[in-house]
């Protein structure tokens, strides 16, 4: 009787039915995520799909597909067939950061339609709580005085952390190739070696970093952002903190195949502009440490190319563009 | 100590029909998902929880929670079964499980299993309750020095499950380990291997190696025989003997001790947990010859270790905010999308929530033994199922699991592939339990020692200076000496 | 001699193996203690581990390869699971599935047409049903 109730329950649930549409979607619609379940990238995909199922009431899902940085489910999405019902959710990290440092990615730039911006998720540039240094400037001078025995974590040779701790170290005169660089293999393995004193200072993003900012494991020195964060009002931005040139900063978009219909971009475009107004979604993004921001297919392309022009020539000045 | 006032309410919570009957679906939901080969707790939970988004959030978490212990315990019945562990940890339970289960005695195997997640898990459990803050943070001291000398200490395994001979069985490592470097390197981003395909950018997964070793050299190997069968021994009793029983209850509490110590560390894969529990358990016995031919404490121990090990996971999970596996790292956006903040904040800002959830599991344990132990019976029978009709089951589900790991059908070529190299390696005497340690302690012993150098401007006095570090990495030698020692007089 | 024979195959893998190791190493662009670590380290001990093979004086054990007639039904599998992969992305997974298991039914079982048929019928579609439809896999 009882696996009876479970049968029918699960049945309905998973079955949704689908609402009389006269136009798209049709029929469930995939976000393709190219990273792991539980990243930055895959929260952010999770919030606008359950947002999107519930406006449109018609499923949308979220499949990972992992691997290669990024670059496996990229290709996937982008080569699916543009009738709206395989979008990409690209980060930072495909969609500008990964042309700045590559010079043979498998995709163009260009090859996609841009449909939105979607999340920022801040830089906060942290020490271990106990540690003696207290400002963006004490971290510098350390650097500067000592710099065989300054240890900075980072997640990934060219992700968001390599850049923001780059620019900041270039930037204040520190001599880098003396300090002691420690790749991590994500932002949470690198959080936590810094909140056990095994390396000196991090720059992960907001996400990443939450957590133990909250558990008082890991102070923040500084966050990368125009505003102070709602949930972190003691910490100053880079900007009060006397590095005003910091602008390193890590951040979620959608995007479609190639010659996607224009009225589906539409549809998506005010979905998505209607999502960063609602408080309730603005709340669950607060919760899982995402600002919303939203820009519109044009405006997003702009900035993903002026992001590319920041970053290219950090990345050869860190010696990491190929 | 206001943690039993706490957990008592917990308990009222969790013991409430709605949230009973949540662990409940999440328990059998979880099993079945864990059974399947490929499909393990992290795409169950990636898959189960947009079904949660329909339920307000305790319900949700219990039944997440009760998903993931399920999907460990569901791993280890296939393993046992028809030798498919369900997902990395209960690669060690095919051992000495599978050769149960040829012996006619999947009853027993499958019976222990039960049982001893079940203690360990809930031993586990109680580290989590008391313990929790305090464990987080010594988990915090454990850096990437400390880390290579889990590794060097996890290396004395592979000597240990060699075999007759200690060359085929380096062999065998050293071609895991060389699968492992494929793809692009985590840290650095340099491609390696790869030969300048796409395809081979993603790395040579894990679980479709483990598919092809497993299920689908077995099939083949099975196949050779006019009339194969998983075992030709008439099925016996259903539980073991009391006798059996009372040695395993020294394996169960050293499992629990490993496998809870170590699973506390984010670092150390679950993987490596059980390999090295089993290893124990080996060295600990007075006959540990039996070790490998279906003994009952090769069973137990890998078993407890993993629960203990989910367990353990929860620590730094609510205590930090850290999730030690891809499947708490789901199973954590899931609670944050509930509003739950982990941290240490949590258990002072939301006692009820976490306490609440805490108490599920512990009802979620004992709930998958009450369902288990009498499945046991119907689970076992399975194997005297017709092999015509498990072998293309087998091969189906091998397919749909190595392709569910990152939809794609490369993983699927990958487990093939490896179905025809574990073939051959079985054909000519080379053990694949090392190729699969190799696999699993490779890349952790890469970034720590990458990482430890680094620390110290790439100087190796980075380990000496460590008291801990120096420690394991001494321990670690030393167990690898006794085992090469072992194998001169035997 | 075979199992001889098999173990100097054997080494020349690993002898192979850790050329392309080494090679590898010093293709990369990286620090010798970044990415070149590993490949060159395990490069290095493949080939100590060929070498262990050559000089090997351990009694060599024969491998018990099959019979002619359990090499036939070996390999028959081998091509029956090749070409369900194969087909699958092409056919879809129902058709697919059904066609392999029914072949593999017809192939260890022999007997009655409608027994096989049936349970064909009731593995695919289950399958389907489980996976691609009530789980949302996205299989073909």
């Amino acid at each position: 009787m009882l696996r009876i109730a479970v049968v029918v329950l699960l049945l309905t649930l998973a079955g949704t039915p689908a609402a009389a549409q006269p136009a798209y979607p049709t029929r469930p619609v995939e976000i393709i995520v190219a990273f792991a379940p539980g990243g930055g990238a895959d929260v952010a995909a999770r919030l606008v799909a359950a947002y999107a199922s519930k406006k449109w009431g018609q499923p949308v899902n979220v499949v990972n597909m992992p691997g290669a940085s990024g670059i496996t489910g990229t290709l996937r999405a982008l080569g699916a067939r543009p009738d709206g019902h395989t979008l990409l959710l690209e980060p930072h990290a495909t969609a500008s950061m990964l042309f700045a440092v590559e010079s043979e990615v498998p995709f163009k730039m260009d090859g996609k339609t841009p449909i939105g911006l979607m999340t920022l998720d801040p830089v906060i540039y942290t020490v271990k709580d106990d540690s003696p240094w207290k400002t963006l400037a004490d971290v510098a001078a350390a650097a500067k005085r000592d710099p065989k025995s300054f240890r900075y974590g980072i997640a990934g040779v060219a992700g968001v952390a390599a850049f923001s701790v780059s620019q900041f170290l270039y930037g204040a005169g520190v001599p880098v190739a003396e300090t002691n660089r420690v790749v991590f293999t994500g932002g949470a393995p690198a959080i936590t070696a810094l909140a056990g004193g095994h390396v000196d200072f991090a720059g992960q993003q907001w996400s990443e970093s939450a957590p133990l900012i909250q558990g008082k494991k890991v102070r923040a020195l500084a966050v990368v952002h125009p505003t102070r964060l709602p949930g972190l009002p003691d910490v100053p931005t880079a900007k009060e903190a006397g590095f005003p040139d910091l602008d390193v900063v890590g951040w979620q978009g959608l995007a479609g195949p190639p010659k996607l219909p224009a009225p589906i971009v539409a549809k998506w475009v005010a979905l998505l502009e209607e999502a960063s107004k609602d408080p309730a979604f603005l709340e669950q993004a607060a919760r899982v440490n995402k600002v919303i921001a939203f820009k519109g297919p044009d405006a997003y392309w702009q900035f993903q190319q002026e992001e590319l022009k920041k970053y290219v020539p950090l990345a050869t000045k860190m010696g990491i563009r190929k | 100590m206001d943690t039993l006032p706490f957990l008592a309410h917990g308990f009222a919570a969790a013991l409430t029909p709605q949230n009973l009957l949540f662990a409940l679906i999440g328990s059998v939901l979880g099993t079945l998902v864990g059974v399947l080969p490929g499909l393990g707790p992290t795409s169950g939970i990636a898959i189960l929880l947009p079904l949660t988004a329909f339920l307000p959030p305790a319900p949700a978490i219990i039944m997440l929670a009760a998903i993931y212990y399920g999907a460990m315990y569901g791993g280890s019945t296939t393993a046992i079964l028809v030798n498919i562990p369900g997902e990395v940890a209960s690669v060690v339970t095919t051992l000495d499980g599978y050769q149960m289960a040829r012996q006619g005695r999947a009853g027993p195997a499958l019976a222990i299993a039960a049982i001893s997640s079940f203690v360990a898990g809930t031993l586990g459990l109680v580290g989590l309750t008391f313990f929790a803050p305090p464990l987080a943070d010594v988990a915090l001291r454990i850096g990437p020095p400390e880390y290579f000398g889990l590794v060097v200490l996890s290396f004395s395994v592979v000597v240990s499950l060699s075999g007759p001979s200690l060359l085929k069985g380096l062999s065998a490592a050293a071609l895991g380990a060389l699968v492992a470097l494929v793809g692009l390197d985590p840290m650095s981003g340099v491609r390696r291997f790869t030969y300048g395909t796409t395809t081979l950018l993603g790395g040579i997964d894990f679980i479709a190696v483990i598919i092809g070793l497993f299920a689908i050299t077995e099939v083949l190997l099975s196949v050779e025989a006019s009339t194969p069968a998983v075992s030709l021994a008439p099925l016996g009793k259903l539980m073991p003997p009391w006798s059996e029983l009372r040695r395993c209850i020294a394996t169960m509490l050293r499992a629990t001790g490993v496998g809870f110590v170590l699973g506390l560390l984010p670092g150390c894969t679950p993987g490596a947990i059980s390999f090295i529990s089993y290893d124990i358990e080996k060295r600990s016995s007075k006959t540990p010859e039996r070790f490998g031919h279906g003994a009952i404490e090769g069973v137990a121990a890998p078993e407890g270790a993993n629960n203990a090990t989910t367990s353990a996971g929860f620590v730094p999970l609510f205590a930090l905010g850290i999730p030690a596996t891809p499947a708490l790292a789901v199973l954590l956006s899931g609670l944050m999308i509930y509003g739950l903040q982990p941290g240490p904040l949590l258990f002072e800002k939301q006692p009820q929530f976490v306490w609440t959830v805490i108490a599920s599991m512990y009802v979620g344990n004992v709930m998958l033994l009450i369902l288990n132990l009498p499945l046991v019976g119907l689970w076992a029978r399975l194997v005297k199922v017709p092999y015509a009709v498990m072998a293309p089951l087998i091969l189906i589900f091998s397919v749909i699991g190595a392709f569910s790991v990152r939809n794609s059908f490369v993983d699927v070529g990958m487990a093939l592939a490896f179905g025809v190299i574990g073939y051959v390696m079985v054909k000519l005497g080379y053990p694949t339990a090392p190729l699969v340690l190799a696999l699993i302690l490779t890349p952790m012993l890469e970034s720590a020692l990458r990482q430890s150098l680094s620390m110290a401007h790439g100087s190796a006095l980075v380990f000496v200076q460590r008291p801990l570090a120096l420690v394991l990495i001494a321990v670690g030698l030393a167990l690898t000496a006794w085992s090469l020692l072992a194998r001169r007089r035997t | 001699m075979e199992g001889r024979r098999a173990e100097l195959l054997a080494g020349v893998v690993l002898a192979v193996l850790g050329a392309l190791s080494l090679v590898e190493a010093l293709r990369l662009r990286d620090d010798w203690q970044g990415a070149r670590l590993m490949p060159g380290a395990l490069g290095v001990v493949l080939v100590a581990l060929a070498l262990g093979h050559l000089i090997s004086r351990a009694p060599a054990v024969a491998p018990a390869w099959p019979a002619a007639v359990g090499r036939a039904r070996v390999a028959a599998l081998l091509v029956g699971l090749v070409g369900y992969v194969v087909v699958l992305p092409l056919a879809g997974f129902l058709a697919s599935t059904a066609v392999f298991v029914l072949a593999l039914l017809r192939a260890l079982r022999g007997g009655g047409w409608t027994r096989s048929l049936a349970l064909t019928v009731l593995i695919a579609a289950g399958c389907d049903l489980v996976f691609r439809r009530w789980l949302g896999m996205p299989l073909p």
